[in-house]
């Protein structure tokens, strides 16, 4: 149980209070029993009944009650502390009886101490766990100490003080008598207080721990749902590879079988009918078209294969892919070292190889393209300049946003040059996050 | 935290055997005692009227012997606690209420009769009385009032000691003075005290006076009714009364020139009045005490002289029994209580064994009736003037602090007399005073007496 095993320090003070607590009820009732037996051999009975303002207790009784009583306190501590936790209603109840008994006890002492509540108050942090009863008994703890004050009950019920009691004794043993009581007292608070100063602290740290496991835990989690992610990414780029394959080997093969068949009917067709030579010629367009638009298509679907192989593959796949088509020459440059980098790096260069290619190939009407990856030390620069026709203003259409984009992102910059008839530049720079040369 | 719970509640089922086996022990030992009754009576010898009495403890012999009689059935027992002297008796006694072992029932002393009452040692007996045969009205009602404190009774009256004036009427006659009873006041009485004051072997100072233990309390009560208001919170006298008691007090007082009347003077033949009281009437009133005192002259009892607000009034001595709030047997004791103080056999015998009057108005006719006072050769006391006074008389105001009031009152009375201070300021400052200690519980608290 949580009070047993971290608490130890409060259970030290706790058995402290209550040793201190006996000190006091001990030497109290000791002092009022001891006294009246003086009284009495001084003669001195009949004045002490005057200034007494009610029938003082039997003397014997004072001690024996008191002490009784204090340790009657101090086993029902003991059942509480064995108590389950669970069963809070029995230990309230428990507790209910403590504070009569400490009633009974302060009644014994004519209400001439009333560290006992704060001794119970301590009790009630102690052993009830179950907070609203909790609060029921600190507050009822509290009234009791209020109200046990002997200045409030001697108005009503006219009771000997402890102070009539010392003052009996010679000033010689006054002061001792005095001392001994102030300082018992003010070390039972001193200790209320320190018990109260571990309580907070233990629960400071039971906080701070608790708010540690709870940012563990989410942490795990996070790294949990990025898994996810990962296995659902990689799902999905397998049967893109599936679909990518299957188009280009199966209709891309038969596209290709139609197109040079094709061809093979234009040359046929050539000295026939004009009308044939007509139509063959639009079915090849048609063919070709389709040809280039499956290829496209497959090289997109491919894209994602990066995941799987090296960025540079994947490039120089794309490249292939290009010069195939056959009307242009790409070629692919790499400077300094290539080395691996971050899978989002990865592609955002990637699509930014591809977007650029893309547009040269629409717009520039160029026969040369150069692609060149430049890797220096935490970062790498890529190039694409074509020899096209160029333009006099960049407009960006929503690639060339989206990659502007996905590259600041990165931390990167991209920027392009153009100028009519003098091609088509795009430089960008990516920051990149492992290492540099050396790896 | 389960620990075994099975265990831990075997532990609390031995505890609860354990206590219950206490408890059952404590309540058999309870029952035990409670069967076989045996009250304690603490008793002192002597009384406050300060007259020697034979054989003190005889009455509460017989009252003891009578009782169990009465009860044989029941094995009651009653056990005295004497050997106490009446000037030992309030520290005695207040040693064994402080270490708790005061007995079941004992005697009261005036001056501690307030204190117990207010400290919660004497049991109230109102509802006692309720649930008994006890008729208030078969009693002396001011002998049933001296056990009332706050309107509640707290001790039942034995025997009552009514007080008075006594004559030297051979002094009165050699003077050729005489009495008016029927027109007794204190002009009367300060007249007679005047022409009694003489410096016979005429040394310059006064040797033969008027009265002898007269004081203010006898001159208030003939003129005003109470000193205090009916809650005991302030003076309740009436201040041109008091004026006027103070006057003829101060006038009486300065006739003796500042000599004491000692004690036994007017045994001497040297005083013409003294204030006396049953007890003494009986002692030296009939054999064989009558021979050694104030045999010498004759005498009779008359009343106090009446002032001119007030009538005669004297001071009633009453023996009071209470019992402990903390008796275990109070129903018995009660019993005992009730026994004493109203059982018409017993209270006969209080003629018979003490100097006392019983407080028993049927006891007290028998007595009258069976001529019981001629055997004992009293001398002749008349039965309407004894009713009288005891009617007239008064008890001392019934609140804890004012014996120590009193005290005050006296030495202030005493002051305004001796330093010859302005009466009517004298009195309002008295009052005032009075107020004050009234209020200020403090100051009578500290004041050791």
């Amino acid at each position: 149980m949580v009070r047993y095993d971290m608490e130890k320090p409060l259970g030290y003070i706790y058995h402290i209070i209550l040793l201190l607590n006996l000190a006091i009820v001990t030497l109290f009732s000791l002092v009022m029993y001891q006294t009246t037996y003086l009284v009495c051999e001084a003669d001195q009975a009949r004045v002490f009944l005057e200034q007494a303002r009610y029938l003082p207790h039997i003397p014997w009784h004072v001690p024996v009650y008191a002490i009784t009583s204090f340790l009657l306190l101090a086993v029902s501590g003991y059942v509480k502390s064995r108590l389950d936790e669970s069963q809070f209603v029995l230990t309230f109840l428990i507790f209910l009886a403590d504070i009569a008994i400490t009633f009974f006890i302060a009644y014994n002492l004519n209400f001439s101490y009333k560290g006992l509540f704060l001794f119970l108050g301590v009790g009630a942090f102690f052993f009830i766990s179950y907070l609203p009863l909790r609060y029921l008994a600190i507050a009822l703890v509290m009234l009791g100490y209020i109200f046990t004050d002997y200045d409030i009950i001697s108005v009503q019920l006219n009771l000997v003080s402890l102070q009539d009691y010392i003052g009996f004794y010679s000033p010689s043993t006054q002061i001792p008598l005095y001392s001994i009581r102030s300082t018992l007292e003010s070390l039972n608070l001193v200790m209320v207080i320190l018990f109260f100063q571990f309580l907070i602290q233990s629960k400071i740290r039971e906080n701070k721990e608790f708010i540690k496991v709870n940012n563990e835990l989410s942490d795990k989690l996070y790294q949990l749902e990025i898994l996810q992610v990962k296995l659902e990414e990689s799902a999905r780029l397998k049967e893109r590879n599936r679909l990518a394959h299957e188009i280009h080997d199966i209709l891309g093969h038969s596209l290709t079988s139609i197109s040079t068949g094709l061809e093979a009917c234009i040359e046929l067709s050539r000295v026939g009918s004009q009308e044939l030579h007509r139509r063959l010629m639009k079915i090849r367009s048609v063919t070709n078209k389709g040809l280039t638009e499956i290829r496209r298509s497959v090289r997109e679907l491919k894209s994602d294969a990066i995941a799987k192989s090296s960025l540079l593959n994947a490039v120089q796949e794309m490249i292939n892919d290009a010069n195939a088509l056959g009307d242009r020459s790409v070629s692919f440059v790499i400077i300094g070292n290539a080395i691996a980098i971050d899978e989002d790096e990865e592609k955002t260069v990637y699509r930014l190889v591809q977007e650029s290619l893309t547009n040269s190939f629409k717009h520039s009407r160029s026969t040369d393209i150069t692609v060149t990856f430049n890797y220096s030390n935490h970062q790498l620069m890529v190039i694409i300049a074509d020899n096209g026709v160029g333009c006099e203003t960049i407009r960006k259409q929503f690639g060339l946003e989206h990659i502007e984009e996905q590259i600041a992102i990165l931390g990167g910059s991209v920027h392009f040059e153009s100028a009519p008839n003098c091609g088509f530049r795009t430089y960008a720079t990516i920051p990149l996050r492992t290492g540099g040369m050396n790896q | 935290m389960n620990r075994r719970p099975g265990n831990g509640w075997f532990r609390i089922l031995f505890l609860l055997a354990m206590i219950v086996m206490i408890v059952v022990v404590a309540v058999g030992i309870g029952i035990y005692r409670s069967r076989t009754v045996v009250l304690e009576l603490a008793l002192y010898s002597g009384n406050s009227w300060g007259v020697p009495q034979n054989f003190a403890y005889a009455i509460y012999d017989r009252a003891v012997e009578l009782f169990e009689q009465r009860y044989a059935d029941k094995g009651y027992r009653v056990v005295l606690r004497t050997g106490t002297m009446y000037k030992d008796y309030s520290e005695w006694f207040a040693q064994l209420v402080l270490k708790g072992k005061e007995p079941d029932m004992f005697l009261i002393l005036e001056e501690d009769f307030n204190t117990y009452a207010a400290i919660g040692l004497l049991e109230r007996l109102d509802t006692y009385i309720e649930n008994s045969d006890l008729s208030p009205a078969e009693f002396f009602s001011n002998a049933l009032e001296a056990g009332q404190y706050q309107g509640s009774q707290y001790s039942l009256p034995m025997g009552i000691v009514p007080s008075f004036l006594i004559v030297n009427n051979d002094l009165l006659d050699s003077l050729g003075l005489s009495l008016d009873l029927d027109n007794w006041t204190w002009e009367q009485f300060y007249n007679l005290c005047e022409q009694l004051t003489a410096d016979i072997d005429g040394d310059g100072v006064p040797d033969r006076f008027g009265v002898e233990g007269y004081d203010w309390h006898h001159a208030f009560y003939t003129n005003d009714t109470s000193l205090f208001n009916e809650t005991s919170t302030k003076a309740g006298f009436n201040p041109e009364r008091f004026a006027e008691m103070l006057q003829f007090f101060k006038r009486l007082h300065a006739l003796n020139q500042g000599v004491l009347i000692r004690d036994g003077m007017f045994e001497e033949g040297k005083v013409g009045f003294k204030t006396f009281n049953l007890s003494e009437y009986r002692v030296y009133g009939s054999y064989p005490y009558r021979i050694l005192r104030y045999d010498t002259f004759d005498w009779e009892a008359i009343p106090f002289p009446s002032g001119p607000h007030g009538r005669s009034k004297s001071k009633l001595y009453t023996v009071q029994l209470g019992m402990s709030s903390r008796s275990r047997h109070k129903d018995v004791a009660f019993e005992f209580l009730k026994f004493i103080s109203s059982d018409e056999e017993f209270q006969y015998q209080i003629w018979e064994h003490t100097n006392m009057l019983p407080v028993n108005c049927s006891a007290f006719n028998a007595i009258y009736d069976s001529g019981i006072m001629q055997r004992d050769s009293l001398r002749p006391l008349d039965r309407r003037f004894i009713e009288s006074v005891m009617e007239n008389s008064y008890i001392d105001p019934d609140f804890k602090k004012y014996p120590v009031i009193d005290d005050y009152i006296t030495q202030r009375i005493f002051t305004i007399i001796a330093q010859d201070e302005d009466i009517p300021k004298g009195v309002s400052s008295l009052h005032q005073l009075i107020n004050e200690l009234l209020e200020d519980e403090y100051s009578v608290r500290t004041l050791t007496r």
